[in-house]
């Protein structure tokens, strides 16, 4: 049941972020190369690597470091998962052999080759299984727990030359964009074991969406604070605004899972931010000393906060026990006009809503915590990493696979794009399916888009999947809701994101923070402990002074030892 | 007399299904050693630390262990001391229905639920029990305040076990109907004639016959009293009822696999494995003592 919107708000982000190889894209003429044209690759047997690839042989870039082609041929196994995909690549290419693959290979003179290739499904089980038997490839992309594991038995090669050595601009300042915490994440005990991915940001603030025809039916103003949204909430059960005569609608949804960073969908993160609580999050109080959010003194408020909402029937009596699935079903049957999710929750699961009932006008509005600013809960820049098998002898080789991976996604270095639906399949062209992105990416593109719309850029500027997309917002514009597909784009993209590309303050978990918990013994019992304690509170089963024991119990039963080890 | 021949194609029609308890049961056994290491998947089995048995002293010492081996421990008996009862009274109850019709039909109905999957029940009882659902709506009509079935520690462990025991009973019952045949039918004539009404010979004769069934079915249960069903559980809890409806299976599924310290899931599993070793051992013994019952 989680699953399936995991899935989709995976599918999402990666739309997102792919759907920038165009906004990134500088007019370069795309390579006249058909999608049936076989790729042109040059005789295995004709050994100089630096003419190898013809078209770009001696331009300037190509003898830099990042990209310099190796002498003598070299070679590097590398493992990958996606194969039922496989259908979805051209034909007669396949994960083992197709032009981006080639080109890769082509330009820096290596050999690529897969010690297996697996089901999406069964991908993490054979990589741990490889890990625990010791039969690890010259690369593979890890977690952070598995980067912590690899490292402590001592089989990975250090990357501390090499990654900023090695990288290229772009994704340079990508990682310079994270503020060096990429970067930070992947080292352990002053060196860099990884080459930290980058994800897109925008996923964890929430936004308020409401149904912005029952606002205006009730004569209603936007809500700005937890205040308005009380508010909203109240009128919005009270009041009948789908004027069906009962009193039939909910307030705030919720689900049991009141607090989750990012993308919790019916989530109450907000609701805490506006407190000054970040919940979940490790992160460096004003002191610089490490702190747990869920035990900080400001969480009474907003768990008080939360409790008088619940207890005066604004929030779901059933929220505890409701899984999204479930809380979903309230939105989209019209029995809810308030939504708390991430900025692409219009593409699901309000679009159902939209179809169910063409009149209802979601809009996205992001709430001010009680000092009048915006400041949020954020995700992780960093939750995977690249990394080499000790002794491998060329472990820069890698960097350089990312810098051209990063080049066929944007179009740069006249890298060539021979694919037309490589949103959809770009992680089996790829031999390391791994993303540096542009951290704010998405708060980008709305701006981009808000500019063709002033008429200030042409959108014939935009790469084919953000013209797309620009159509969409255009169409939806001119008869809004006639299509919810156009109509969740214009909402996400637009409204949503330019509320993001607004600014807001960054309340985010200290990048090391990871490899502490998630190795201590005590962690599993702290974690249900909070879990426990913030629904019990909520729904008043606890008195607010239960707080108190919380955190005296959370601090006894290894929270504060955990704390010290972090701050140490 | 069976000739040798004879016998070895079952041995052979044996072949595959051992193969599969050996590959899926009695391998994964020896995996259980990490319960004595600090395991790391990076270092394996072989070059992780051994730890002895620091495991699980740190589960006698943490709260949460307690707490989930007595939730189990509840959920469990209660599971298999009510569903004996009902079972018991809703066979015998049958037994005195006379038209064969009607008969079978209850019992089919009954037995109906034992074939569906608890992740389509639990999706049933999550409308069923809701603030909104019919259960509530049928106690508003009492004047009765709306009770939140599965949202509260006090309700939770009663809606597993009975909506474990509605799901069983009509199943478990056909052991019990089996046995109401076997009753010698000249013990009811002669009970019959001697005066006897229908419930004393319910009372006198049926019970007694069946009791035999009864201790057996009870002692072979013994051994699963720390098995509170993990597929029902799992789709039903939420944090908010973790102090009483977390039981270790829940527990060490949660720390081992979504959490990934696989020595404590590990650790957790094996306790549960020894502690229910013995008492498959205690529950053999007691049906061989008090029903005459043997496996080998």
């Amino acid at each position: 049941m989680k699953k399936s919107w995991l899935l989709k708000a995976t599918v999402i982000t990666l739309m997102a972020t792919f759907i920038l190889s165009a906004c990134a894209a500088p007019a370069t003429p795309t390579p006249a190369v058909s999608a049936t044209e076989p790729p042109a690759v040059t005789e295995p047997t004709q050994a100089p690597a630096a003419t190898s690839a013809p078209a770009q042989a001696g331009a300037e870039w190509r003898m830099t470091d990042a990209y310099a082609a190796y002498p003598e041929k070299i070679t590097l196994t590398l493992v990958k998962g996606g194969q039922e995909n496989a259908s979805l690549l051209p034909e007669g290419e396949s994960i083992e052999a197709n032009r981006a693959l080639q080109y890769i290979e082509d330009t820096l003179n290596i050999d690529i080759t897969f010690e297996w290739v697996v089901p999406t499904d069964s991908y993490a089980d054979k990589l741990n299984l490889a890990i625990s038997s010791g039969e690890i490839p010259d690369a593979m992309i890890v977690t952070p727990i598995q980067l912590q594991q690899l490292v402590e038995a001592g089989v990975l090669e250090d990357l501390t030359p090499y990654v900023e050595k090695y990288a290229n601009k772009d994704l340079l300042e990508n990682w310079n964009q994270t503020k060096g915490v990429a970067l930070q994440a992947a080292t352990i005990d002053g060196k860099i074991w990884g080459v930290p991915n980058v994800q897109p940001q925008a996923d964890a603030p929430l936004m308020v969406w409401v149904r912005k025809d029952w606002l205006d039916k009730l004569g209603l103003s936007a809500p700005e604070t937890v205040d308005d949204l009380e508010a909203l909430a109240k009128a919005f059960m009270e009041q009948d605004p789908d004027g069906d005569g009962a009193a039939d609608t909910y307030g705030l949804t919720g689900t049991l899972q009141p607090v989750m960073v990012p993308s919790n969908l019916h989530g109450f993160d907000v609701i805490f931010n506006a407190y000054g609580a970040f919940p979940t999050l490790f992160y460096r109080d004003a002191s610089g000393q490490v702190v747990y959010g869920s035990t900080q003194p400001q969480m009474k408020d907003a768990l008080a906060r939360l409790n008088a909402m619940y207890q005066a029937g604004l929030i779901d009596p059933d929220f505890a026990t409701k899984n999204t699935d479930t809380s979903n079903q309230i939105v989209v049957g019209g029995e809810g006009g308030i939504m708390i999710g991430p900025w692409w929750i219009s593409w699901w699961p309000l679009n159902d809503s939209v179809k169910n009932d063409p009149n209802a006008d979601w809009q996205p509005y992001l709430l001010k915590d009680n000092n009048g600013q915006f400041t949020y809960s954020m995700g992780d820049y960093t939750n995977s990493f690249v990394v080499v098998k000790k002794g491998y002898v060329h472990p820069e080789v890698v960097v350089k696979i990312l810098n051209i991976q990063n080049d066929i996604s944007y179009g740069f270095n006249d890298a060539p794009q021979y694919y037309p639906n490589f949103n959809e399949i770009w992680n089996l062209l790829f031999p390391v399916p791994f993303l540096i992105e542009q951290p704010y990416v998405v708060e980008r593109m709305a701006r981009d888009y808000q500019a063709a719309l002033d008429g200030q850029v042409s959108p014939d500027t935009f790469g084919d999947a953000m013209q797309i997309e620009y159509e969409q917002i255009q169409k939806d514009m001119a008869d809004p809701r006639s299509d919810p597909a156009n109509w969740a784009t214009r909402m996400a993209r637009l409204n949503a994101a330019s509320l993001l590309a607004g600014g807001y303050s960054e309340v985010r978990a200290d990048p090391a923070a990871v490899r502490f918990y998630s190795v201590d013994p005590n962690w599993p019992s702290l974690k249900k402990m909070e879990e426990e304690a913030l629904l019990l509170i909520i729904t008043g089963a606890q008195p607010l002074d239960y707080f108190d024991t919380f955190v005296q119990q959370w601090n006894e039963s290894g929270g504060a030892d955990l704390l010290a080890a972090m701050n140490q | 007399m069976h000739r040798k021949s004879d016998t070895l194609a079952y041995y052979v029609m044996i072949l595959p299904g051992l193969f599969l308890l050996v590959a899926f049961t009695f391998v994964p056994l020896f995996y259980s050693v990490i319960a004595f290491q600090k395991f790391n998947p990076a270092r394996g089995i072989q070059n992780s630390p051994w730890v002895g048995f620091d495991n699980f002293l740190f589960l006698f010492r943490i709260q949460d262990a307690r707490e989930v081996f007595a939730n189990t421990l509840f959920i469990a008996i209660g599971k298999i001391g009510l569903l004996l009862i009902v079972a018991v009274v809703f066979a015998l109850l049958l037994n005195e229905v006379r038209f064969a019709g009607p008969k079978r039909l209850i019992q089919t109905m009954v037995y109906l639920p034992h074939f569906l999957s608890w992740v389509i029940l639990a999706g049933i009882l999550r409308t069923l029990l809701a603030r909104e659902g019919l259960l509530n709506d049928a106690l508003a009509l009492f004047g009765l305040k709306p009770i939140a079935f599965l949202g509260q520690p006090a309700t939770f462990p009663w809606v597993i076990i009975f909506s474990d025991i509605w799901k069983e009973f009509g199943f478990e019952a056909i052991i019990y109907l089996a046995a109401l045949t076997s009753i010698d039918p000249t013990l009811y004539e002669v009970a019959e004639l001697d005066g006897a009404s229908r419930l004393q010979k319910m009372l006198y004769v049926s019970l007694p016959g069946i009791a035999p069934t009864i201790v057996l079915v009870a002692s072979l249960s013994i051994g699963n009293v720390l098995n509170a069903n993990f597929d029902q559980i799992v789709n039903l809890y939420s944090p908010i009822v973790y102090s009483t409806g977390d039981v270790l299976d829940t527990y060490a599924y949660r720390v081992g696999l979504i959490q990934g310290q696989y020595s404590i899931g590990t650790t957790v599993g094996l306790l549960k494995t020894v502690v229910s070793l013995i008492l498959i051992g205690v529950s053999y013994w007691v049906a061989d003592r008090f029903a005459n019952y043997r496996i080998f």
